[in-house]
């Protein structure tokens, strides 16, 4: 990307300037690149590498991914920012952005004299005060589908056109809803996501049930069953010759002969147990059977499935085994010694869609549905790869509201109300330490400032009208991106993740120090500061 | 059964690609398109998949994965050209508020004269290699700037944490790697790769690993590794560790941070292939690198990686014959086994390249003059000596009638070498009397392993253009177009004294200090087990009595 390289330091002018320098103006750098991004404003980017790689994104995590960050703070930043997204999904931006307001806050600070460690200790403090504020204005969201729903629009309509972006949230808050699972924690893993190359992105459905990458290897296996069991398995129905018959030590070719046939017989023992099963339960009636194996099958024994009518999958993914069954019941068998119907699952409609040299099997109509399957479609790959980061983080936001019971008011009304509750507080706090509070208040307003400026406002009037209403109104008051007005976020739907807010003061406060005090950190050695 | 054999390839880091775009493009320059001609010696469908684009075109695309860093594929396409569409969606297609549109291109890097004329010749659809000689050594950096194969869209899989040549923060050490394993992203991408690849197949053979050994690479592939041995225990693994020099100065401390790499690689390796096989050109390569094998008939700079990969990939496109001839069902499992006895899970390659015969010359002479060893070592710290006890070898390149002389002499016929069809009869033959005591096998096919263009000239100048030895130079404008060769594969008591070299080596390393210069920190106790797996090994090889 052309802007970053705007950071890359001259080796000369590193060497002439104090490292403390050198890193404020790094943090300045990435967030100028970063902050037309913010909000459902922002800007999208197209990038496109020399290669024709395409990638459209207005994720800021996406975005520091793919820039070729050099200067060694910038890319401290950044690592930094991802390592939050990594947690919770979301807040690259608002923590780019922060991180660079609080150091240039600071910034004025030194100049005038003032200690970096007198400024560390009070972004400190304001940090505490920061968390109190967060658990005043969180909004309890136990069991409300709707905030869920909010929420997660709110995450992705700063990724993809609202249209789309409605979509999608109805669906992260069904998939999550459907897998969870009471006394569990939940586990986004079972929502498995499938891409597939066609159609549009609006063609993305939620599918309640599995689909699978695979399909069936024998040409006479049926591509469509309904009423049928699922046997879930995890055993080898491929013969394999092993070490032990490699032709080393074996003198005759008779005797090898005769191993090899044993072994064969071994595997085709197996495949019998199958068959027998399936005819118990199956034979005269309107039943079928599926077979979904984690480990091989080779021809020979799809040959003698196909025979009985049976579909069988071989090499499913080892995750599947467990969204198998808890999708259609049953148990993922390891063993196929006393096989017996209540170890299978159960589906009403199996069935297999081909496109292109790609398989994919649908299975359907399940009896249970802890697990489901996000199917998105595209025309291409970078559009399924742009949904498949948006629904990622639609899934993470829906999960983080149910992990923490509790959403914050968006719009920048949380940076509001911080700010306005740390200049309050400041009067209490003694000496210059003050001014390192003070200087985090201010810090806070970048995300409220941005996201007028990026929706074509002017920063300090809303920042006026913000500070007025909240102070007069008494309830958290954010910024009406279409008209420039106040809104209460409450009453549009615009929340936030309690959790992310939580993340983005803490990791902020913490990387914003370490920059602060990089002579002090120098000489512990750098190895503080990762993570 | 006779369906399948397939075997898949798994790239680990640039240096292993560099050598994996020679061995593609090696294989691709020896297809056979004319449907008149007899098929080829060798069964493609091993390392090759047969698939069907969205423009239902046929593509024939290697079974592999293709592991590198972000910023190191230069022109090459994450995803391929074969089942992309080719452009660059206009702004205006992009569901978002106009005006918010940023379009932030890279340029384009510049195609080398190679690779302009490739495209060209995609334009025509004539495939016509090798009617000019080129003259890349300057314009290669990366490894697709020569890379003529097409890849499969699953193949390519890149680490976005590090950055090719990133110099604040390379991709150094094998914790580095397994970090990357366990991330969020890769290691599951890239099983699910792998995993496609084996349901694809009917009757997989098992997986041929390249893998860096003296970087980050080390981790993942010691992780991919590991993964391999636990969800398809039942299938061969066989392990090329890659070492290349890369830069001509290292500090001590990346100097010994390779050595912990190299003991992890080798220990995790050893204990998760079936048999592993370390390969370099250069004669020594513990700390620091030390000069080029010699081959008789080979002019090449042993620190440029496009040369030293096409000598690598030659031996590769020989040895895996043993997997991938068309007449037998021999497999990957047999030729491990036949060189791991008793734990001896790692071997030593030998290459000759080329194995000229000179104009009209043919076998049964040339062994007869033949003086000095047939092959140099391509595994460092092993020297070409007696003290082998098993080998496998495989032959490419002779012909049935270059096997004896047109005029013979009457004691020709008393030669214990004459009575042979093949060349792998006569040269087995030659081996059991030259060789007392080794257990030899030999296999051979006549078809020649082709050297056209961008296989780099490397070739001295009395190579002539098929390959044979003359004592009148090739006139400079030609190029050598194809070459015979031997490769082998030998258990022999160098084999253990390399890795007590090593050990020896690792031992003397101040570990704490490395740890601290370290990024992050190797678990002491994981290294500690890694030099005792490597003692342990190499004291398999301490007597050859029992073999
Ligand atoms: N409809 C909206 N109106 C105003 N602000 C919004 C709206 N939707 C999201 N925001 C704000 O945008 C910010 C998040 O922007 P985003 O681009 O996702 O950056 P980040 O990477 O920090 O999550 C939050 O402060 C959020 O409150
Ligand atoms: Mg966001």
């Amino acid at each position: 990307m052309a802007a970053i390289s705007l950071l890359n330091p001259k080796a000369e002018f590193a060497r002439a300037a104090q490292a403390l320098a050198v890193n404020i103006s790094a943090a300045k750098g990435i967030q100028d690149v970063m902050k037309t991004n913010l909000g459902p404003k922002g800007t999208m980017k197209m990038l496109v590498s020399g290669a024709g790689d395409i990638k459209i994104t207005k994720d800021g995590n996406v975005l520091l991914h793919e820039m070729q960050i050099q200067h060694p703070t910038a890319s401290l930043i950044a690592r930094a920012s991802t390592a939050m997204d990594d947690m919770t999904g979301d807040g690259t931006t608002s923590t780019v952005l922060v991180i660079g307001e609080l150091l240039k806050q600071a910034d004025l600070l030194i100049s005038e004299g003032l200690h970096p460690r007198i400024i560390a200790e009070g972004f400190n403090q304001a940090r505490t005060k920061a968390l109190e504020v967060l658990e005043k204005l969180k909004i309890e969201c136990k069991g409300n589908r709707e905030i869920l729903v909010d929420v997660a629009r709110t995450s992705l309509r700063t990724k993809v056109h609202h249209s789309l972006a409605d979509l999608l949230t109805e669906h992260c808050v069904d998939a999550v809803l459907a897998i969870q699972n009471p006394g569990k924690d939940l586990d986004l893993n079972m929502v498995e996501i499938m891409e597939m190359q066609h159609k549009t992105a609006t063609d993305t459905a939620l599918i309640n049930g599995l689909v699978l990458d695979h399909g069936a290897r024998h040409p006479d296996m049926p591509k469509r069953v309904t009423n049928a069991y699922i046997l879930t398995c995890n055993v080898s129905l491929e013969y394999e010759k092993s070490e032990v018959n490699s032709g080393f030590f074996y003198k005759t070719a008779e005797e090898r002969e005769k191993l090899v046939l044993a072994e064969r017989q071994f595997i085709e023992d197996r495949v019998k147990k199958i068959i027998a099963l399936k005819k118990k339960l199956c034979d005269k009636t309107d039943k079928n059977f599926v077979v979904i194996n984690q480990k091989g099958i080779d021809p020979l024994s799809l040959d003698l499935l196909a025979k009985e009518g049976i579909l069988a999958l071989r090499r499913a993914k080892r995750r599947n085994m467990e969204r198998l069954t808890l999708a259609c019941g049953g148990t993922a068998m390891n063993c196929l010694d006393d096989l017996s119907e209540e170890q299978l699952g159960f589906s009403n409609l199996v069935y297999e869609h081909v496109l292109g040299e790609n398989k994919f099997t649908f299975v359907e109509e399940c009896k249970h549905k802890h697990s489901v399957t996000i199917l998105l479609k595209g025309p291409n790959k970078h559009t399924l790869t742009q949904l498949k980061d948006a629904v990622r983080d639609g899934l993470r936001a829906v999960k983080n509201a149910l992990d923490d019971g509790a959403v914050v008011p968006g719009a920048g009304a949380f940076e509001v109300a911080v700010s306005k509750e740390l200049h309050k507080f400041k009067e209490t706090v003694k000496g210059k330490t003050r001014l390192g509070v003070q200087a985090f208040a201010e810090a806070m307003l970048v995300i409220p400032k941005t996201l007028s400026v990026n929706s074509g406002f002017d920063s300090q009037d809303t920042i006026v009208k913000l500070l007025e209403e909240y102070t007069s109104l008494d309830v958290p008051v954010g910024l009406d991106l279409s008209s420039g007005e106040i809104l209460k976020p409450a009453d549009q739907g615009i929340y936030d993740n309690y959790s992310v807010k939580k993340q983005i003061l803490g990791s902020c406060t913490v990387i914003a120090s370490n920059l602060l005090l990089v002579d002090e950190i120098m000489r512990a050695g750098m190895s503080s500061l990762k993570g | 059964m006779s369906s399948g054999r397939e075997v898949i390839t798994l790239q680990f880091g640039h240096q292993s690609n560099f050598v994996g775009a020679h061995w593609w493009n090696i294989q691709e320059s020896g297809f056979i398109y004319d449907p008149t001609s007899p098929p080829s010696e060798i069964n493609h469908d091993v390392l090759y998949r047969e698939g069907i684009n969205h423009r239902n075109e046929v593509t024939f695309t290697p079974r592999a994965i293709v592991v590198d860093l972000h910023g190191s594929l230069n022109h090459l396409k994450t995803s391929g050209e074969l089942y992309d569409d080719p452009g660059v969606p206009s702004p205006e297609t992009i569901p978002w508020q106009e005006d918010k549109i940023e379009v932030v291109t890279t340029d384009q890097p510049v195609k080398n004269e190679f690779l302009q004329n490739l495209e060209k010749e995609d334009g025509e659809g004539v495939p016509e290699n090798g009617k000019m000689i080129f003259e890349l050594d300057n314009d290669i950096n990366v490894w697709s700037d020569y890379l003529k194969t097409r890849f499969h869209p699953r193949t390519l899989s890149i680490v976005n944490e590090y950055k090719h040549n990133d110099n604040n923060r390379p991709f150094e050490s094998y914790i580095q790697g397994s970090e990357v394993w366990n991330s969020p992203n890769f290691g599951e991408d890239w099983c699910d790769k792998c995993r496609l690849f084996v349901e694809e197949s009917d009757n997989l053979q098992g997986f041929q690993i390249l893998m860096d050994s003296t970087n980050g690479f080390s981790g993942l592939a010691g992780e991919a590794l590991q993964y391999l041995n636990d969800e398809y225990n039942s299938k061969s693994v066989l392990t090329f560790p890659v070492l290349m020099s890369t830069s001509s100065s290292h500090s001590t401390d990346e100097e010994s941070m390779r050595i912990v790499n190299l003991v992890m690689a080798f220990a995790k390796s050893s204990e998760f292939s079936s048999l592993v096989v370390p390969m370099s050109c250069h004669n020594t390569t513990w700390r620091q690198y030390g000069p080029g094998r010699n081959f008789q008939h080979l002019n090449y700079d042993v620190n440029f990686s496009y040369h030293t990969s096409a000598i690598l990939a030659s031996y590769l496109e020989t040895i895996s014959l043993y997997y991938r001839r068309r007449s037998d069902a021999y497999r990957m499992l047999n030729l491990c086994s036949s060189v791991t006895p008793t734990g001896r899970k790692m071997a030593n390659a030998v290459l000759s390249l080329p194995f000229a015969l000179g104009e009209n010359g043919n076998l049964l002479r040339t062994l007869e003059l033949w003086e000095g060893p047939l092959w140099s070592s391509l595994t460092p710290h092993c020297e070409v000596d007696e003290s082998v006890a098993l080998q496998s070898i495989a032959v490419r390149g002779i012909q049935k009638h270059q096997l004896v002389p047109t005029i013979l002499r009457p004691q020709d016929q008393c030669n214990p070498l004459f009575n042979h069809t093949t060349s792998a009869g006569m040269l087995d033959a030659y081996l059991t009397f030259s060789c007392d005591g080794v257990s030899s096998q030999v296999i051979s096919i006549e078809e020649n392993i082709s050297t056209t263009a961008p296989y780099p000239n490397i070739f001295s100048e009395h190579i002539q253009r098929d390959g044979s030895f003359s004592s009148n130079p090739r006139p400079s404008f030609m190029a050598v177009e194809k070459s015979s060769s031997i490769a082998g594969l030998q258990s022999a008591k160098s084999t253990g004294d390399m890795l007590s070299s090593l050990h020896s080596e690792a031992s003397r390393l101040n570990l704490r200090r490395i740890l601290k210069s370290a990024t992050s920190d190797l678990e002491v106790e994981d290294y500690s087990e890694a030099k005792e797996t490597l003692l342990c090994l190499s004291e398999c090889y301490s007597d050859n009595m029992f073999i």
